[in-house]
């Protein structure tokens, strides 16, 4: 009797170890893609973002997802199953399952996100584009004078676009601020992050760390049963 | 008396030792046994003893918080009386990690302890299910549904099997038997209502356990009972099935209850915004405020699941289990006795 509790002990202490550890590193992950957000927000679309800011977040998010659960998450399902098996080599069988897809709707959503090579589906730089106007300079068959004066003219016309540019840049971004649309962003994509990864509240599909919760739980149950079996 | 020789088979104050081997890691401590960490196998047997009624005379109102400010209770003991003996018994306990189990409601081994320990341990549980009537607003319908003064009358029920249970020791052997097969049948009854109260507010989930850990002391009391009644009684094999039955029971409520479990239940109750730095440092401090609760669980059910152990020990060497038990009673100094297995 003792041998089966203690065994039993182990298991639920990987079970929560490991549950805590996910935890640790879906919200870090979350973190990481909300900080990442910040550097895409001056040049978002501001049609877009205002007509729909949680189609933008989730645009935004769901690659960053797939990367994590393909690398992160792996890593650690990976560590998880080798930690199992070392409680209890008769427990490989159970941990494998650990090892394979990650089960779950939200999971293979966002790993269906993946492209055939293995990489994640990424917007091709940043997906929504500037759109910051620029103006040229019109090549005209002028004397020489004119030429050179131009030529100066066209040397202080570049300089004025960069410098245009970045005030522009440098505007919208502040508009974008002021007028709170980077705020309804960033609103956005923190409750896609409590919705579909960190939960409690979703109100569909189980989020990440749930399903993740609910894996754990289930292999500690498998691996409870065969120690009882095997004892 | 230091210790006792049955059968052959030495009942005795723990060997230093055994305890050098605990604090360097070679040997661990898991509910009554003295395992070895390198190959798993069982060193000895732990018995509480007479001499816990000293220690557990002196913390009154209950275990908590033993670990905390036990040793200066002890020191303080010591000085007004100059019991040296009190603190080699309070060390013993905490150098191998069983203060808090010894003196809480699973105990070590086989219960030996007389009506004024298990009454003390009783107080203790009772205030607890009291603490809960006064939370009645913020406890759940599960919680609500149990009520604190059936709950009360099962626990005044236990304190008086105590009674009966050490009154028989004084008996004759005939009517000593008779006595303890009556403790026996009359635990049973009053594990499966601690069970029951414990299941229904388990239903709540996790965040239940504080209300639900009077009813599994009362249900660990109850079976602890019930085992050293049938032991006393020579009823060795239905001792050790009771006690297996009654690790199941507690296993089947709380096994599946973890560390985990317990910290996100704090966590949810805070409200606190996930993907945020402020989330992360919830978690970290619901997983620092959930340990004890954790431990607890465990410590009970470890306790539970080796309480058979030394009866299987003691039946293969055939010492007669009344004999051993009223060996570890007489045993007035040392809280803790160890068989060796080999």
């Amino acid at each position: 009797m003792w041998q089966l509790a203690a065994k039993r002990h182990a298991i639920i202490a990987w079970r929560d170890d490991y549950r805590l550890r996910a935890a640790v590193l879906v919200n870090t992950a979350g973190l990481k893609a909300l900080a990442g957000l910040e550097a895409h927000l001056a040049t978002a679309d501001t049609i877009d973002a205002l007509r729909a800011p949680d189609v933008f977040a989730a645009r935004y998010l769901q690659p960053e997802l797939a990367a994590f659960i393909r690398e992160d998450l792996a890593a650690l399902l990976n560590e998880a199953a080798g930690a199992l098996v070392a409680i209890d080599p008769g427990f490989s069988e159970v941990a494998n399952t650990l090892r394979g897809k990650p089960p779950g709707k939200a999971l293979v959503l966002a790993t269906a996100e993946a492209s055939a090579d293995g990489t994640p589906e990424r917007p091709p730089g940043n997906w929504f584009t500037s759109k910051i106007p620029s103006f040229s300079v019109p090549t005209l068959t002028l004397p020489k004078m004119v030429r050179e004066t131009l030529a100066t003219g066209a040397a202080l016309a570049e300089q004025f676009h960069h410098s245009a540019q970045d005030v522009i840049t440098n505007a919208t971004t502040h508009a974008r601020e002021t007028t709170g649309l980077h705020d309804r962003l960033r609103t956005a994509a923190r409750s896609e992050i409590r919705r579909h990864w960190l939960g409690p509240d979703a109100e569909t599909d189980p989020p990440l760390l749930q399903q993740l919760d609910a894996r754990f739980d289930m292999v500690a149950d498998q691996a409870r049963t065969h120690a009882e079996g095997s004892l | 008396m230091i210790a006792s020789l049955l059968g052959g088979v030495l009942l005795r104050e723990v060997p230093e030792a055994l305890l050098v081997g605990v604090k360097s890691g070679q040997y661990s401590v898991y509910g009554s046994i003295i395992k070895s960490v390198s190959n798993g196998q069982i060193v000895g047997h732990l018995q509480e003893a007479g001499g816990l009624s000293k220690l557990a005379g002196m913390f009154g109102s209950g275990p908590l918080g033993l670990l905390a400010g036990g040793v200066q209770m002890v020191q303080n003991e010591q000085i007004k009386s100059g019991i040296g003996r009190i603190e080699a018994g309070m060390g013993m306990l905490q150098s191998l990690g069983v203060a808090n189990l010894a003196l809480g409601a699973a105990g070590i081994g086989v219960s030996i302890a007389g009506f004024a320990v298990v009454s003390r341990k009783i107080d203790h549980v009772k205030k607890a299910v009291e603490t809960l009537a006064d939370r009645m607003d913020v406890l759940s319908i599960e919680v609500r549904a149990v009520r604190q003064d059936l709950v009360a009358a099962d626990l005044d029920d236990l304190r008086a099997l105590a009674w009966a249970m050490d009154e028989g020791w004084k008996l004759g052997d005939s009517a000593a038997e008779r006595r303890w097969h009556g403790v026996a049948t009359d635990a049973l009854r009053l594990s499966a209502r601690f069970e029951r109260h414990a299941a229904r507010i388990l239903e709540a989930g996790p965040i239940a356990l504080p209300a639900a850990d009077p009813m599994l002391d009362g249900l660990s009391l109850a079976g602890s009972l019930r085992v050293a009644s049938l032991a006393a009684a020579g009823e060795v094999r239905a001792a050790q099935d009771a006690a297996n039955e009654g690790a199941r029971d507690i296993d089947a409520l709380t096994g599946r209850i973890g560390h985990a479990d317990l910290a996100k239940a704090k966590l949810a109750t805070w409200k606190t915004e996930p993907g945020t730095q402020a989330w992360f440092e919830a978690l970290t401090q619901a997983r620092k405020l959930t340990i004890p609760d954790t431990t607890r669980l465990r410590e009970r059910e470890a306790a539970a699941a080796t309480r058979a152990a030394p009866l299987v020990a003691i039946e293969a060497k055939g010492i007669n289990a009344r004999d051993w038990l009223a060996a570890a009673r007489e045993e007035t100094v040392s809280p803790l006795l160890v068989m060796m297995d080999k």
